[in-house]
């Protein structure tokens, strides 16, 4: 609830540096309208014409940044309207809302944010704010209410302060990260304390580029009293092509004590894209998602289409024989289209 | 081809570097010579728009585009679909921020051979920043006529294998000293890609071309035309516009 009064606080913000600024006008109004229809199928047993799902999702998505010389405000919301599906209505969300000021070198962010620090693709155990899912059809870091401090040392590379305050001030989450470029390849140290969890978790991340690109991530977590035991999660992961036309990428985590709330329960996780463009205007993906130890895996199909300037239709079709966060065995398959215009 | 930088941002940067480089047989060393005192700049700024024409489709991609010398280029998108989306190049490095995620990625390895933003230019074209003098040598072979315009014919060829192209051939305005025409060949002999200056305007005391345009003849029926607009040479820029924490700012 602090969080949502925090983003909202950063709402605020934003009209007033808008207002402030109406005279140059130094602000940008951009988003996008899209339409999706899907078909869903659960396996109950026996195949059943009453277990096809059709559901629609009618969505505008809205984003405003506006800058005056050092600072900025962004905000990025989205309107959805559901039709059929298990939950029918009318939903909204807020991505990102968050003001940056910027008195010389120094960097503060405070709002609903993306605090990014790993680079691996859906499992970043560099990643102590941000929590990465599957939305739609790639991996998508979501936002934080946090406050963040930033220096930049270098051309590359940095420090940063994060603090994710709550109510009680010892309930919180804080940390701190140091980053750069060296030798080719990116990397940071991190660490944060969770105040609610009670533990410290240091992270380190590296990526680099030998023929192919290379990452790997590992994290420790140490409780605040012995009497728990630390837990060790780690990915690996690669990406290459053939020509300029296929991309292959591919990551495998390991995660000592998974936290079903991530959405993953296994331990030993596998997730692999491949991309082929299809002449100028499309580009064909398959991706696979799998947990190795209790043998579910998730294929999916898609194809995005340039239909148009700033528009474009996706299509997909999906398989998964279980639930990965409750390891649940029941098949399920879907189906569907998106198109999308930016403006 | 280090001027295709972020996609023309650098395509005057590059271009003047190229120029200022090139050594090689007497005259054209010389010719190289006046064309990088026409086109070489400290820094340059400018609004610019990426026509790209894929058989009778067209996509326009919009941009402002910083650089200073050769090596630190700073581009962020404006058209709708990809506002926000910035690049910053040091040295031979690129970076992409995607403001949606949030999220830096860095551009390396075979990613590179891609298509900037679907263009015909390449991120490694782009970002292409070794002096050609250290990577070519070059010869004046003749001279043409190029839209009414004599014109010198130079050709470059690569002393080094980690050069992109293999042969280049430029056609060079003879008043101007403004690179007019280029086409790069790989070593098998087969035309990779051509270069023609559309528009040439007199900024300052130089000229420059302005609007170009760049064919991937290993593309069917493309074209991408870069128009470079609001364009200043040697303008005040602040150095930390070139760093991460400006990509993500």
């Amino acid at each position: 609830m602090r969080g949502t009064k925090l983003a909202g606080l950063c709402l605020c913000a934003i009209a007033l540096v808008a207002a402030a600024g109406a005279q140059e006008s130094p602000y940008v109004l951009s988003g996008a309208v899209s339409f999706s229809g899907a078909g869903s199928w659960l396996d109950d047993g026996a195949f059943q014409a009453a277990d096809l799902v059709w559901a629609s999702d009618s969505a505008v998505e809205l984003g405003l940044d506006v800058k005056r010389p050092g600072i900025r405000a962004s905000a990025l919301g989205r309107v959805d309207v559901l039709t059929g599906g298990t939950t029918p209505g009318l939903t909204a969300s807020l991505e990102r809302a968050y003001v940056r000021w910027t008195p010389g070198q120094l960097v503060a962010t405070a709002g609903r944010q993306v605090v990014n620090w790993g680079n691996a693709l859906l499992w970043s155990p560099a990643d102590l704010f941000a929590q990465t899912s599957m939305v739609g059809l790639a991996p998508e870091r979501a936002g934080t209410d946090a406050i963040r401090l930033a220096m930049p040392i270098g051309a590359l590379g940095g420090i940063e302060a994060v603090a994710v305050p709550t109510a009680r001030l010892a309930g919180g989450r804080y940390g701190g990260r140091l980053y750069g470029y060296a030798l080719g390849s990116d990397f940071g140290l991190e660490a944060a304390w969770d105040g609610a969890a009670g533990a410290t978790t240091i992270a380190a991340n590296i990526k680099t580029n030998l023929v192919v690109g290379l990452w790997a991530e590992a994290a420790v977590t140490i409780p605040d009293y012995s009497a728990e035991s630390s837990s060790f999660r780690t990915t690996v992961g690669a990406d290459w092509s053939f020509g300029s036309d296929l991309v292959l990428a591919a990551e495998y985590r390991y995660d000592q004590r998974p936290d079903a709330s991530g959405g993953f329960a296994g331990a030993h996780c596998l997730y692999a894209t491949a991309t082929q463009k299809a002449g100028d205007f499309a580009m064909l993906a398959l991706s696979l998602i799998a947990d190795i130890g209790n043998a579910i895996v998730a294929p999916t199909v898609s194809a995005v289409l340039d239909i148009a300037q700033d528009a474009s239709l996706t299509t997909w079709a999906g398989w998964s024989s279980g639930n990965f966060a409750t390891l649940g065995t029941l098949d399920s398959a879907s189906l569907g289209a998106t198109m999308s215009l930016a403006f | 081809m280090k001027r295709l930088i972020a996609t023309m941002c650098m395509m005057g940067s590059l271009w003047a570097t190229e120029a200022q480089t090139i050594a090689g047989a007497p005259g054209a060393s010389e010719l190289l010579a006046r064309i990088d005192a026409n086109q070489a700049f400290k820094t340059i700024e400018y609004t610019g728009r990426m026509e790209i024409r894929l058989g009778k489709e067209l996509r326009v991609k919009s941009m402002k585009v910083w650089a200073m010398g050769s090596d630190r280029a700073f581009v962020e998108f404006t058209n709708p679909e990809d506002a926000g989306t910035r690049m910053l190049k040091l040295d031979k490095n690129l970076w992409i921020y995607f403001p949606k995620e949030q999220d830096t990625v860095p551009i390396s390895g075979h990613l590179l051979k891609d298509g900037m933003m679907g263009s015909d230019v390449s991120y490694e074209d782009a970002l292409e920043s070794d002096q050609l003098s250290s990577m070519y040598t070059a010869s004046l072979t003749g001279e043409t006529m190029a839209d009414g315009r004599r014109a010198y014919v130079v050709e470059l060829k690569a002393k080094s294998p980690r050069a992109k192209y293999d042969r280049r051939v430029l056609t060079v305005d003879a008043e101007r000293f403004v690179v007019l025409s280029e086409e790069m060949f790989a070593r098998s002999g087969r035309l990779l890609k051509s270069m023609v200056a559309k528009e040439v305007k007199r900024i300052g005391d130089r000229w420059y071309a302005t609007t170009v345009v760049m064919v991937d003849k290993l593309r069917k029926d493309s074209s991408t035309t870069m128009v470079m607009e609001s364009l200043k040479l040697d303008v005040v820029i602040d150095p930390g516009l070139f760093t991460r924490a400006a990509l993500e700012r």
